[in-house]
């Protein structure tokens, strides 16, 4: 892991990952007739992302790798009750983070927060990096201490890249109520990063 | 939160960097593609159906529970209707109280027993009727029969307490009814009397032990023949002449009580 990927929402916007609706139709269409290429093909456009969202919550390479696997695997066991009420990579994303939740519930499993995550290499100075570090661990850590309702809003919207329109379709709430989700989540997260010693 | 805070949070949460995903990720996920990957259209329909199937179901489960409630109900308010001139079937009547009953009394009618057990109750004070006239044309039957017989069979005290049970239930569940009692010595037999009205109709009771329940139950008082209004009267006076009263008697008393028409009609006939 010595490459650095953006995250999908934060370079590339949301239009790369989800997928214009015709040609995920079209591909859902296809996999459904039992094409495998079509199967692939969505892999490949789409597990970069679910890989880097689950970086995000997780903070730790190869668990996030070995989440990513685990939510293709229930991916394509529940492909048939995928309704297209929202786009698939929403629909992905929501079993990544749910498959996440489960594992982090599992005690056996279960991966501290507290944990400094595997960062890749960066060129600036050590404490530079280390501060930089640090920082982020902290606000992944704020985010990780939320609401369940805000935590998925947040972690959806910031990290898995869904724009606030898709969020509302898969939770069944208005744009609106996903912006106050969003606006109360900050909140909570300015006061709890102000909690701790900068 | 003020703009700048909040632009440095969404930075800071958009713009953290995120490594690769581990070479061969892709190929591993891609082995995990199902070989058959077709989803048939009958398996959704399948589904589909299980869930109206379901729906059905729980649907045909609450209208079944309500309509057993509301049988149970009326089963109940059934049971319990029947419950009243049931309890009083058990009024144990001692034989040597009715000596004019002589002869074996005989099971009522089955078709009055079957009318008194299902009757609705708005019917009830006619069969009460109905089982009074049954008993004075069986009593007009006995009474040849007990002159002429030098020795008749003793009475089977049973079937005697079980038909007089029935008649005070008929005549007990009568009174229930009422529009208005009335307790009064009567002007054609001297007796002291209780008299139900109901719908213009008038049922009289002489026995002792039904009046006695009667006047408890409902802390009837007597009341003067000459306090009584006139309708009432005449209406007593009706039922006396049903129950087979002396006809010259009632005109006299029918006169006394200024019902000269009543009076009249009876002499005529």
């Amino acid at each position: 892991m010595e490459k650095v990927a953006p995250l999908p929402a934060a370079q590339a916007g949301p239009e790369t990952v989800l997928a214009p609706w015709s040609e995920e139709r079209r591909l859902l269409a296809a996999i459904r007739g039992g094409d495998r290429s079509a199967a692939e093909e969505l892999v490949e456009r789409t597990y970069s992302a679910v890989y880097a969202s689950l970086y995000r919550l997780c903070a730790d390479g190869d668990l996030a790798a070995d989440l990513t696997q685990e939510t293709y695997r229930k991916a394509w066991e529940a492909l048939d009750g995928f309704d297209g009420r929202s786009q698939f990579f929403t629909w992905l994303y929501r079993i990544a983070y749910t498959t996440f939740l489960n594992h982090i519930r599992r005690p056996r499993r279960t991966t501290s927060l507290d944990d400094a995550p595997e960062m890749p290499d960066e060129t600036p100075a050590a404490d530079q990096v280390l501060s930089k570090r640090e920082e982020s661990e902290r606000l992944r850590i704020a985010v990780m201490n939320l609401p369940d309702d805000l935590r998925f809003t947040v972690a959806a919207h910031f990290w898995g890249g869904l724009p606030v329109k898709e969020i509302a379709r898969l939770e069944n709430i208005t744009g609106v109520a996903i912006r106050k989700r969003l606006r109360k989540a900050f909140s909570i997260l300015e006061s709890s990063l102000d909690e701790e010693p900068r | 939160m003020n703009a700048n805070r909040k632009a440095d949070l969404q930075r800071k949460l958009t713009l953290a960097p995120v490594p690769k995903p581990p070479a061969g990720l892709a190929e591993r996920i891609k082995s995990d593609i199902p070989k058959q990957l077709r989803f048939s259209a009958e398996k959704e329909r399948q589904r589909f159906s299980r869930a109206i199937t379901f729906n059905l179901s729980v649907a045909a489960a609450i209208l079944v529970l309500i309509s057993s409630t509301y049988l149970a109900l009326q089963l109940m308010s059934r049971v319990e209707d029947e419950k009243r001139p049931g309890a009083l079937d058990k009024i144990t009547i001692s034989p040597t109280r009715r000596p004019q009953l002589q002869a074996p009394a005989a099971p009522p009618p089955p078709a009055v027993v079957k009318l008194e057990k299902r009757a609705p109750k708005k019917k009830q004070v006619q069969i009460a009727e109905a089982q009074k006239n049954e008993e004075q044309k069986m009593q007009q039957r006995v009474e040849p029969v007990a002159a002429s017989a030098p020795a008749p069979p003793p009475p089977q005290p049973s079937a005697v307490v079980q038909a007089e049970g029935r008649a005070v239930a008929a005549k007990s569940l009568a009174f229930d009814r009422a529009d208005m009692i009335v307790m009064t010595t009567s002007p054609v037999s001297g007796k002291q009397m209780t008299y139900a009205t109901r719908d213009d109709r008038v049922t009289a009771l002489d026995e002792e032990t039904t009046r006695n329940r009667v006047a408890e139950k409902t802390n009837l008082k007597l009341t003067p023949w000459a306090e009584l209004p006139r309708e009432t009267k005449l209406k007593i006076l009706e039922a006396e002449l049903a129950r087979g009263g002396d006809r010259k008697v009632i005109a006299r008393v029918a006169r006394e009580a200024g019902l000269n028409e009543f009076a009249d009609s009876i002499e005529k006939r």
